[in-house]
C-alpha cells in the first residue's frame, strides 16, 4: 500500500494501530480523514495532493499511531496474548527440559524472556507489564510443582536452593515489566506534542 | 549554545503550554480538530502550528481525562466530523491553569528582568 494517496497514507496509519481497541482506531481514522480532507480544501488542494505535497510533510503513519497507543493502550485480546505468550516463554525456562533434552537452555529462555517483559511493560505500559509478568511468574511456579511432583513422587527432584531460586526469579520476573513502563510514562506524554 | 540544545528547549517550553491553550481555545466554543489548529495558528501568528497527528492524540488523552467532551456530527456532504467541548471539569481546569499561568508568567518575568 503506497504512501500516495490519503487512502494509502490513512491505510498504512491503520497498520500501525494495530492492536488499539478496534471502535476507537474507527473513530481515530474518521477524524483524520476529515482533517487532511479540510486541510487540503483550505490550501486549494486534492487531499492525495496534500498528502504527497514535501513542503507540508504529514508525520510519519508509525509516528502518528504511536501516540494514539500511549493514549488508548492496547485491547484486551493483545493483552491476552502478550500473556500467553509470555506464559509459553516462562514455560520454557523452567530448568527441567534439559532433563529431557541435553541440549536446551532455559537460561537461554529465560533471558528471552526477561527481554520480553521489559519490552512489554514499554510497549503495553506498567499495568499490563507487571500483569504479564504475574501470570508468567504463577504459570512457571504451578508448572514446576506439577513436574517436580510428577517426576518424583516425594518431589525430590526440587532441592530448596534450587526452589528458593527459582521463587526469586519468579518474583523478579513480575517487576520487570513494571519498571520500564513506570519509567517510560514519564516523559512519554510530554514528547508526544511536536510542532511546524 | 548548541542550536540542538536551544530547540529542544524551545520545543519544551512550548509543549508545556499546548494543553492549556488547546483548553482555552476549546472553551470559547464548541470546535472541531482543524478548528483549533487554525485558531491556534492565527492567534499566535504562526508560533504555535500543531501537527495534526500531535493535535489529535492530544484532544484524545484530555477526552480521556475528562477535560473535554466530543460528539460526532454528520456534515451535508455525509461525512462525520468530531466536535470537542470543555467539560465542567476541562472549565475549572482551565480557569485554574490561567491562573497558574499567569504567576508562572509574572514571576518569571521578575526573574528574567532581575538577572539583567
Amino acid at each position: 500500500m503506497t504512501q500516495n494517496s490519503l487512502d494509502g497514507y490513512l491505510g498504512k496509519v491503520n497498520m500501525h494501530l494495530l492492536g488499539i481497541p478496534s471502535d476507537a482506531r474507527a473513530g481515530i481514522l474518521a477524524e483524520l480523514r476529515d482533517h487532511m480532507e479540510v486541510q487540503a480544501s483550505e490550501v486549494g488542494t486534492t487531499p492525495d495532493s496534500y498528502i504527497m505535497d514535501r513542503t507540508i510533510k504529514p508525520e510519519s503513519p508509525k509516528k502518528v499511531a504511536k501516540r494514539y497507543k500511549g493514549v488508548y493502550g492496547y485491547s484486551n485480546l493483545f493483552k491476552v496474548l502478550f500473556a500467553i505468550v509470555g506464559i509459553i516463554l516462562g514455560i520454557a525456562t523452567i530448568p527441567v527440559w534439559e532433563l529431557v533434552s541435553p541440549g536446551f537452555s532455559s537460561s537461554f529462555w529465560l533471558l528471552v524472556l526477561i527481554v520480553y517483559l521489559y519490552w512489554v511493560g514499554t510497549r503495553a505500559g506498567k499495568r499490563v507489564g507487571f500483569a504479564v509478568g504475574l501470570a508468567v511468574a504463577l504459570s512457571r511456579l504451578v508448572l514446576l510443582s506439577i513436574i517436580a511432583t510428577a517426576l518424583t513422587p516425594q518431589g525430590a527432584i526440587l532441592d530448596s536452593g534450587l526452589a528458593f531460586a527459582f521463587g526469586l526469579t519468579s518474583l523478579i520476573l513480575v517487576f520487570i515489566g513494571f519498571i520500564p513502563g513506570e519509567a517510560r510514562k514519564k516523559w512519554k506524554e510530554r514528547a508526544e506534542i511536536e510542532f511546524r | 549554545m548548541k542550536k540542538s540544545i536551544r530547540d529542544e528547549w524551545i520545543r519544551e517550553m512550548k509543549r508545556g503550554s499546548v494543553q492549556l491553550l488547546i483548553l482555552a481555545t476549546i472553551g470559547k466554543g464548541k470546535k472541531y480538530g482543524f478548528q483549533i489548529v487554525k485558531e491556534l495558528g492565527e492567534l499566535s501568528s504562526g508560533y504555535f502550528a500543531l501537527k495534526e497527528g500531535t493535535l489529535y492524540p492530544a484532544l484524545h488523552r484530555l477526552e480521556k481525562r475528562g477535560y473535554l467532551l466530543s460528539e460526532w456530527v454528520t456534515q451535508s456532504s455525509g461525512n462525520p466530523r468530531k466536535y470537542y467541548s470543555l467539560t465542567p471539569d476541562g472549565t475549572d481546569t482551565l480557569s485554574k491553569a490561567k491562573d497558574e499561568w499567569k504567576l508562572l508568567v509574572e514571576r518569571s518575568n521578575d526573574v528574567l528582568e532581575g538577572s539583567e
